[in-house]
């Protein structure tokens, strides 16, 4: 490149100049402002469609009872933990499959495998990440119900178990990406010392690696567990969408997710009562959630402090 | 770690290895479980969508085909009727028309409509010989009248000369006793054991009908299934381009992605209309421009939580304050803002992570001259971090792409047979393939994995421009 002289004057006034600086800034602030907006709006009409919810139902029986018939017109109830019991249903046998195999995808990634493998294997795990949630409704309901049905002759076309699988398969990536990061950012010289103490491989990743990312792999299961409760599609598909009571892994169940699903697919007109439960459900749904992410945000940050 | 001590192992220095082999290839194995199930659920997908060609083809030929039952004492008898008369199509000019039940396809008994659609599939020419009944009884035995005395079935005086009845040597009064070996005991019933008995003979042929004349029982032969040979045209691509071209519908093999297909790049392409700018102005703010201070640690915190917060949850924002409160209605264009604000924060999150690659030389050399700091974030900071960011997003819209559960809150739930529009009523490939999957009727199951590949196939670019970008422009510093 040719050396020019840069001597473009500033066309502007510096007053407007600062002004319009001034202003850009305010435009970039209010975007991030939004989030607060945002967070502001959710809390607000989560508490006020609550309001109206429990103005009519009493937070004991809403959290305690085991009937949740919304749409019985003669004799409504509202006890949602046949909800609540199903979405921690789902989400354990979700965790029961997603934590052994991302974990320990995890360790092979980032103790085991070699750089070739490491390329070939990355992907795959974030593609099962990108396959959308309908895909493994569709999967569970169509080929995983009628495999355990090979085993189990009872299992009914909708049920939990091959919900909670399938849901379990979908939050793989995400146990095993967070799981590794964790591992990986143990630092060299832990397992050099173990080495050198004369452990094998094996021994040093049981007795130091794993108890020092103890922490981060917890946080990594909250934030799966998180996923996990609020995933509402594969269990929409695959789980029946009845709530039952008891429950009962082989017969359907309803989550919480699903029940707004319901409300909203159903014919209800707006302003109709049934309205309400989906803001004390959503609320639900939202604390659930939120204070698992705060929580595991929480570890993961104090995790990072160790070492930095 | 200090306090931590390593268990003494006893055992010989051999086994402690092996054991660590060992758990080596326990920890491989469950790469492989991953790869397994990824190839189980593509592979399954692909064997479901594959009666697609057939499908369309005999659609294309008019025979739109569903299963209906026949109810016998507690017994469910399956059979396929012509379900949609397609008008100038191959099977009309053979005669076949709505409701006609189809029996054979060659020398193959026919119960449910996958079997029409599997025969079609492997067919050794381009013609289907069908054997078929008429679907209307009127044609066979004219009309039949059930004695109210004796609850005998007879063939009424108007039994018009061209049915297949009368040219069997039915005649006006002739009452009907059996057919093949089943008792007639109804007018819609003979009709319906026409179907069953027909159902039991190899091939298409004539049915032994005993009738009782004057007191007399006779026997004859009636030709009650009629055969044609039905021309089909196999084609992937038509049946492709039909399936991406046609509207929903009651019937599987009618039954397209055209509104969806539309319906989801629309919402895809509004939604990064409105989220790139507004995620990178608030990336740009993060980054650059705000002091550390307890409000910018308050929107950091906010923004991590609300990546983490349900869709189902937007859904009800969207739907309350925007289609409710705000008067918008559940339409195109709310559905593209509250997919925004599903995204945003992953956007942000990505953008962030962009801007700051960029190292702060570059900041430094850009005011060393004099530059005003948007000066220095729109010509020197955000070229460079543009292919991060653009990356990020694209990632970002593949999981709106995907994403159902919000929109079915903002009313996505719709059967269209139009291309919507901003203010139109919609709907959404993921969505579409929900309400494919709750169908109970044959077929739509394989549409619905067919719409699985389309929507695989749109992610699988989408991904690949991501991965083009980021290395056709990264940089390293």
């Amino acid at each position: 490149m040719k050396p020019t002289i840069a001597t473009r004057p500033a066309l502007h006034a510096p007053q407007g100049r600062y002004l319009k600086e001034r202003l850009i800034q305010g435009v970039l602030f209010s975007c991030a402002f939004l989030a607060v907006v945002v967070t502001a709006i959710t809390i607000w009409l989560f508490l006020s469609g609550s309001g109206i919810f429990f103005a009519k139902v009493s937070l004991g029986e809403f959290l305690g009872g085991t009937r949740w018939a919304p749409t019985d017109l003669s004799t409504p109830s509202y006890g949602a933990l046949p909800l609540i019991v199903g979405t921690l249903i789902i989400t354990g046998i979700a965790l029961l499959v997603a934590v052994p195999i991302g974990l320990l995808s995890a360790i092979y990634l980032s103790e085991f495998a070699s750089e070739r493998v490491r390329k070939v294997a990355k992907p795959i795990l974030e593609i099962l990440a990108g396959i959308p949630t309908v895909v493994y409704g569709y999967f569970a309901l169509l080929f995983i119900t009628p495999l355990l049905r090979s085993v189990l002759p009872e299992i009914q076309f909708w049920n939990a178990l091959s919900a909670g699988i399938a849901l379990g398969i979908a939050i793989i990536p995400l146990v095993s990406s967070l799981s590794e990061d964790i591992i990986y950012a143990v630092p060299r010289e832990l397992r050099e010392g173990a080495y050198a103490l004369g452990a094998t491989k094996y021994e040093t990743i049981r007795s130091v690696v794993l108890p020092a990312a103890l922490s981060g792999i917890a946080a990594a299961t909250i934030l799966a567990m998180s996923r996990a409760i609020g995933e509402t599609m594969i269990v929409a598909i695959a789980a029946g969408r009845v709530p039952t009571w008891p429950p009962d892994l082989l017969k359907p169940l309803e989550t919480l997710t699903v029940h707004i699903v319901n409300v909203a697919t159903g014919d209800a007109e707006a302003g109709a009562f049934i309205w309400a439960t989906i803001f004390a459900i959503g609320a639900l749904l939202f604390v659930m959630t939120l204070l698992l992410n705060i929580l595991s945000y929480w570890i993961v940050r104090r995790f990072r402090e160790q070492y930095e | 770690m200090s306090a931590q001590t390593l268990p003494r192992d006893r055992r010989s220095l051999t086994w402690r290895k092996a054991k660590s082999t060992l758990f080596g290839s326990l920890t491989f194995s469950t790469i492989l479980i991953s790869f397994a199930l990824l190839v189980a659920l593509i592979v399954y997908i692909l064997i479901n969508a594959r009666p697609l060609m057939a499908m369309r083809a005999a659609s294309r030929a008019g025979l739109v085909v569903s299963t209906m039952i026949i109810q016998w004492d507690a017994k469910n008898l399956p059979y396929v009727i012509v379900n949609d008369f397609v008008p100038e199509s191959e099977a009309a000019r053979a005669g076949i028309g709505e409701f006609d039940a189809i029996i054979h396809i060659g020398s193959q008994t026919v119960y449910r409509s996958a079997q029409v659609w599997e025969a079609i599939a492997h067919l050794p020419q381009e013609t289907l010989p069908i054997g078929w009944i008429s679907g209307d009884p009127t044609k066979i035995f004219g009309d039949l009248q059930m004695d109210p005395q004796t609850g005998a079935i007879r063939v009424a005086i108007d039994l018009p000369e061209e049915s297949l009845g009368f040219r069997a040597g039915l005649r006006p009064g002739d009452i009907l006793v059996q057919i093949e070996d089943i008792p007639v005991t109804g007018s819609r019933q003979a009709w319906e054991a026409l179907i069953v008995a027909a159902q039991r003979k190899p091939q298409p042929g004539p049915l032994a009908v005993q009738i009782e004349r004057d007191g007399e029982f006779l026997t004859i032969a009636l030709d009650a299934e009629q055969t044609a040979q039905i021309p089909i045209t196999r084609s992937w691509a038509r049946a492709i381009w039909d399936f991406l071209t046609s509207f929903d519908s009651n019937s599987p093999e009618r039954a397209g992605l055209a509104s969806a297909i539309v319906g989801s790049f629309y919402l895809v392409g509004l939604t990064a209309l409105f989220a790139l700018p507004i995620g990178v102005g608030a990336a740009i703010y993060l980054e650059e421009y705000a002091t550390k201070n307890p409000l910018t640690e308050l929107i950091q915190l906010l923004i991590v939580n609300l990546a983490g917060v349900p869709s189902v949850i937007y859904g009800i924002i969207g739907l309350e304050i925007l289609a409710r409160a705000l008067k918008m209605d559940r339409v195109l264009l709310t559905g593209a803002l509250t997919m925004t604000l599903l995204i945003l924060p992953m956007v942000i999150i990505a953008a962030r992570e962009a801007l700051r690659t960029v190292p702060d030389s570059i900041r430094q050399a850009a005011y060393a001259v004099g530059a005003t700091r948007w000066q220095v974030v729109r010509s020197h900071v955000l070229p460079y971090a543009l292919p991060g960011i653009l990356t990020g997003l694209i990632i970002a819209l593949s999981r709106a792409m995907g994403e159902a559960a919000l929109l079915i809150l903002l009313g996505a739930f719709q059967y269209l047979t139009f291309i919507p529009g901003l203010r139109d009523y919609f709907t959404v490939i993921p969505i579409q393939i929900f309400t494919w999957i709750g169908e109970a009727k044959d077929g739509f199951a394989n549409i619905a994995a067919a719409a699985i590949v389309v929507l695989l196939a749109i992610l699988l670019v989408l991904n690949g421009l991501a991965i083009f970008l980021r290395i056709r422009f990264q940089r390293r510093w």
